[in-house]
């Protein structure tokens, strides 16, 4: 048996999903990235080579997310791509018809405008992170709710309280501000949901043409209220796909599967890697006025990756 | 008297050229660095746009480096530069800092600096005519450099080893920057023309063409927009940008009206969608959007400093251009936190995007 193994290593998460040849999922691991993407993509590995089914032999990688790049040395990728060609890749797979993909991750949150099956737009948010995942999980924590609960307790609410989403911070003081005032916890967390889903429309999605099917993804899909928020705001039904944490990991594993089919052998370096001591060090290039910060991967006492330059000067010199 | 200006795409090459030939003393700013930016971001209002914090970094090191005359642009339009000299100067004073503050007031006022020039030549006894022929060989040389930069720009994509075509770029530039009179920037020309077509290629590439446009000082400084043109070159895509200092003087003297693609040209073909000049860049981002997507450009990627106003106006009327003539548009909103990988995945995703696209057409 033949498999394509997709790696999506993101801010919060570090995603694993395994197809067969013809697409189906076969297994999948969400773990959190903790702040050490080595460890996470191992760790990963680790308890998905448990799942697989016996003599399956994978027949390429990818890898994307944030540290698409270090995950593709370590592991020996096939393809590097980015999230939102993952994203969309493997979202399309599952839905065909799905014309707008909402995704909100951990840092990150993007929309991608697609027409036929073709990504014909995207954004990104910007300059600020404002209404992410990491934002929720902190909020959370402050209020001493879990974050798996969080959207339950926005679902529960009659009348929402008004809370400003625009920044972080702001958005905070509100919500301590209406605690304090007597406002129930469930209609501040509701209220919460609905500034968050209000300042993605504005900012991320301002200007894109938000045609059905939508699709809403990513680690925030998790929550109901956010959902909920989304289908209010939007007045239109909004799908949440069974893969919905892990949908970049099987984008990236389509990807290796499209990028074999060109022919050629996987750089796969094997389940090995699980019990390779990487490491990576990061050092400025004082060569000339541009400084880059070069990022030197090592497996053992063997440098084996160097990228962060612009000049190509350190990538070349393995 | 030792004037300094803020750094500018090869603005320095063309100063250069013009201060040995005949003065005055000019002190180039060292070039742009992390440092130049930390100053700036130190000194400057925080939520001032991008290039006001880095030409201040810029004056800085120049007054380290023993600057005693600071020249600067201005404007009279709704665009910030109008308030960035008296905010500048203010700044630099409260840091202790002495000098002369020359304003360059508003670009279109050639007969103004004609006659700075002109006071300044007599006083250093400069004749007339030497005078004029430094300046056309100054010119002249930016026009060659300008030349380069489009060739690499072109080969870049082709190249088999990364990183190449930007080195031997490098190289030529400093050629040219170093020859002191027509014949040897013949020489140069022809030598650093062959140097780049000896660059070993992949002919059997087919590179995606795009074009960047947006406001000025993003689009012509690597620095500031985190050396899109090569990132671009290097995942397989032929660019070529709107914005050249030959090209904005050559416009507010109004000799580019023959050109195919000059600033003019863009104004006018904007006006279907703006029919007013606001000024800056707005109108010419929006025009050229039009003329490169008659010339059947795959993409357009529109550069802003975070919390520039005419751009914003631009970003939105871009959406319908880019409907209309069905051409992909990315909007990149710069501020100083960036890091590479926002950068590249964006990147990245537009290029895939357009490829995609294309593969798509194929089929």
């Amino acid at each position: 048996m033949k498999g394509y193994l997709g790696i999506d290593v993101g801010s919060v998460s570090t995603n694993l999903a395994v197809i067969d040849e013809e697409g189906t999922v076969l297994c999948h691991r969400y773990l959190l990235t903790h702040g050490q993407p080595i460890r996470a993509v191992q760790e990963a590995l680790r308890e998905i080579s448990t799942y697989l089914p016996k003599g399956m032999e994978i027949r390429g990688v990818g890898t994307t997310g944030s540290a698409r790049q270090l995950a593709g040395v370590m592991v020996g990728a096939d393809v590097v791509k980015n999230e939102i060609t993952a994203h969309a890749i493997g979202t399309t797979h599952f839905f065909p018809h799905a014309r707008t993909i909402l995704e909100i991750g951990g840092q990150d949150s993007k929309i991608i405008i697609i027409r036929d099956g073709l990504v014909v737009d995207f954004a990104m948010n910007t300059v600020c992170a404002a209404g992410t995942g990491s934002f929720l999980d902190q909020q959370a924590l402050r209020l001493g709710i879990p974050i798996d609960q969080f959207g339950r307790y926005a679902l529960r609410s009659k009348s929402s309280a008004r809370i400003a989403g625009r920044c972080t911070v702001f958005a905070e003081s509100d919500m301590v501000h209406k605690q304090q005032i007597g406002c129930n916890l469930e209609d501040i967390i509701a209220g919460l949901c609905e500034a968050l889903v209000r300042n993605y429309l504005n900012n991320v999605a301002k200007g894109k043409e938000i045609l059905e099917s939508i699709i809403f993804q990513g680690g925030v899909a998790a929550n109901e209220g956010i959902q909920s928020a989304f289908e209010g705001e939007l007045g239109k039904k909004i799908y949440i796909p069974k893969f919905f944490n892990v949908m970049g990991a099987i984008g990236a594993a389509f990807l290796a599967q499209e990028q074999m089919d060109g022919g050629g052998k996987t750089h796969f370096k094997g389940f090995e890697v699980i019990n390779l001591h990487c490491k990576t060090r990061s050092l400025e290039c004082k060569e000339c006025e541009n400084e880059c910060e070069i990022v030197e991967f090592s497996i053992g006492e063997e440098v084996t990756a160097y990228w962060g330059d612009r000049c190509g000067k350190w990538e070349n010199k393995l | 008297m030792k004037i300094t200006v803020p750094h500018c795409g090869q603005m320095d090459i063309f100063i250069n050229a013009l201060c040995r030939k005949i003065g005055p003393d000019f002190v180039i700013p060292p070039k742009t660095s992390p440092r130049t930016l930390d100053l700036g971001i130190k000194y400057s209002p925080e939520s001032t746009c991008l290039p006001f914090k880095f030409i201040l970094g810029n004056f800085i090191e120049a007054l380290e480096k023993g600057a005693d005359t600071i020249c600067m642009i201005s404007d009279h339009g709704p665009c910030r530069v109008g308030m960035y000299d008296i905010v500048m100067q203010n700044i630099l004073r409260e840091m202790g800092y002495q000098f002369n503050w020359i304003t360059m007031d508003d670009t279109r006022i050639l007969r103004s600096y004609l006659l700075k020039f002109d006071r300044e030549r007599r006083k250093r006894k400069v004749s007339l005519v030497e005078a004029i022929r430094a300046l056309l060989f100054s010119w002249k040389k930016m026009n060659v450099c300008e030349e380069m930069e489009r060739w690499t720009h072109k080969m870049r994509p082709y190249e088999v080893d990364r990183g190449e075509t930007t080195r031997v770029s490098l190289e030529c530039l400093r050629l040219i920057d170093g020859v002191t009179d027509l014949k040897e920037l013949k020489i140069a020309r022809e030598d650093a023309l062959s140097r780049l077509a000896n660059i070993e290629q992949d002919r059997t590439r087919q590179p995606l063409k795009m074009v960047i446009t947006g406001e000025g000082y993003m689009v012509i400084n690597p620095h500031a927009n985190q050396d899109i043109e090569r990132r671009l070159g290097e995942m397989g895509v032929e660019v070529t940008r709107t914005m050249w200092f030959t090209s904005q003087i050559a416009h507010a003297m109004r000799l580019d009206l023959l050109k195919k693609r000059s600033k003019s040209k863009a104004i006018r073909a904007s006006k279907r969608y703006l029919p007013h000049n606001i000024g800056g860049e707005c109108n010419a981002s929006i025009g050229y959007a039009i003329l490169y997507a008659r010339e059947a450009y795959d993409g357009l990627i529109q550069l802003l400093p975070f919390g520039c106003m005419l751009e914003s106006v631009a970003k939105n009327i871009l959406r319908i251009v880019s409907k209309d003539y069905d051409m992909p548009i990315l909007t990149f909103s710069l501020a100083e936190n960036l890091s590479e990988t926002t950068i590249t995945t964006r990147l990245s995703a537009f290029v895939d995007l357009i490829q995609r696209k294309r593969k798509g057409r194929e089929k």
